[in-house]
């Protein structure tokens, strides 16, 4: 269901790939490979295929993808996660969410449309298919 | 055929012996060569030219790490090995390289070869770290986004010592074929203890967008008003002791 050794609970300093302090701030397309934290401030667009954390200090307005996700802080625009996302108490949202699994704490805030239509179970389904069309074609 | 290139401070009395006895351990190795000693009158630029044209095995820079870094810089991308013999003050990059005073001859015999990534500034190579100073610094990153972060230490990192202080486990390799930017803010401390918040960001090329900025490569040489700073992949084999910090 979730990517593999997603971290369910968040991750440390000690653990991310990338980390953008809270006296750091980023303009434009900021794609990375790897688990990140973020704790500064963010315009333009965010992409990773790993774990991205969002801290309680951090003001993002960017749309947001992200393999897995736990969010704290402000994100203004929309965020579309692979597999499982965390909304803490501290967390604000204007924007639209796309998710497979989510999970929102007392307090949190979104303002806007949430999506389940899961899109790892779409891409999951769509494999599906093609094996079986391809074994289909091997019988036949 | 080894090049052997003496720093001019090696002439001094309280050296002579410890240069004494790594002629002899080379000898009894059986790794003699031909030996440059620099001075008042010959370059370091001209020496290192004048040998790599003539397609050696290896150069072997004798001394501390400010020789290391002005020959990794004039070596860089040439495909000759180096091989350091420390000896002197400071070795940081001698240590990085797991090479000390002890088994130096030794790890020369022995020719462990690694390549290793240098860091540029414009055009100016760097092993570990490059510094930038200045003020309201702009970095543009992969052509992709911009960062910046007043009143913070800015750095473009290689690799780090083992004694280097870092917030993360994963630590700078010189054979990912990536730098990183390393942005350190010292928090608000207590009494005794200083808090450090710490950014990390891995990258190939990054343009500087402001003008009054200084770089320092190494702790060693200063480059003012630098426009860029990149990776060179693999850009130098290097002699590498069992012990390297990386």
């Amino acid at each position: 269901m979730f990517a593999k050794n997603a971290p369910l609970g968040g991750i440390s300093n000690k653990d991310a790939e990338t980390i953008i302090g809270a006296s750091v701030k980023v303009e434009g397309n900021f794609v990375c490979e790897g688990d990140m934290i973020v704790d500064g401030e963010v315009k333009g667009k965010i992409e990773t295929n790993g774990f991205l954390q969002v801290g309680t200090k951090s003001l993002i307005n960017a749309d947001v993808k992200a393999g897995n996700g736990k969010v704290s802080g402000e994100i203004h625009g929309n965020v579309k996660v692979i597999g499982y996302l965390e909304l803490t108490a501290t967390a604000k949202i204007y924007g639209d969410i796309e998710v497979q699994t989510l999970s929102v704490e007392s307090g949190a805030l979104l303002n806007g449309q949430c999506s389940m239509s899961s899109v790892g179970a779409k891409e999951t389904e769509q494999e599906a298919f093609d094996s079986e069309d391809a074994q289909d074609a091997e019988e036949a | 055929m080894h090049i052997y290139i003496y720093d001019s401070f090696l002439g001094q009395k309280k050296y002579l012996s410890q240069v004494h006895e790594v002629e002899a351990r080379v000898t009894d190795l059986g790794l003699s060569g031909r030996v440059c000693r620099l001075g008042q009158l010959r370059s370091l630029s001209d020496v290192v030219r004048g040998e790599l044209r003539r397609m050696p095995k290896t150069i072997v820079a004798i001394g501390d790490d400010s020789l290391v870094s002005r020959v990794i810089s004039l070596m860089g991308g040439s495909g000759v090995a180096l091989g350091v013999i420390p000896v002197g003050e400071s070795n940081k990059i001698a240590e990085g390289l797991g090479i000390n005073a002890e088994n130096a001859c030794n790890v020369l015999a022995a020719r462990r070869i690694i390549q290793i990534d240098l860091g540029l500034v414009d055009d100016r190579a760097f092993v570990r770290r490059a510094e930038l100073t200045g003020k309201k610094i702009k970095l543009q990153i992969d052509g992709n986004y911009t960062i910046s972060s007043p009143n913070t230490k800015i750095e473009a990192v290689n690799f780090l010592l083992d004694n280097d202080e870092a917030l993360v486990n994963k630590r700078p390799e010189p054979q990912s074929g990536s730098l990183y930017l390393m942005i350190t803010k010292e928090q608000k401390s207590g009494f005794l203890k200083k808090e450090y918040e710490q950014s990390f960001i891995p990258f190939r090329e990054l343009l500087i967008q402001t003008d009054e900025v200084e770089a320092r490569l190494d702790n060693l040489t200063t480059v003012r008003h630098p426009k860029r700073l990149s990776v060179l992949p693999q850009g130098l084999e290097v002699i590498v002791g069992r012990e390297r910090q990386f």
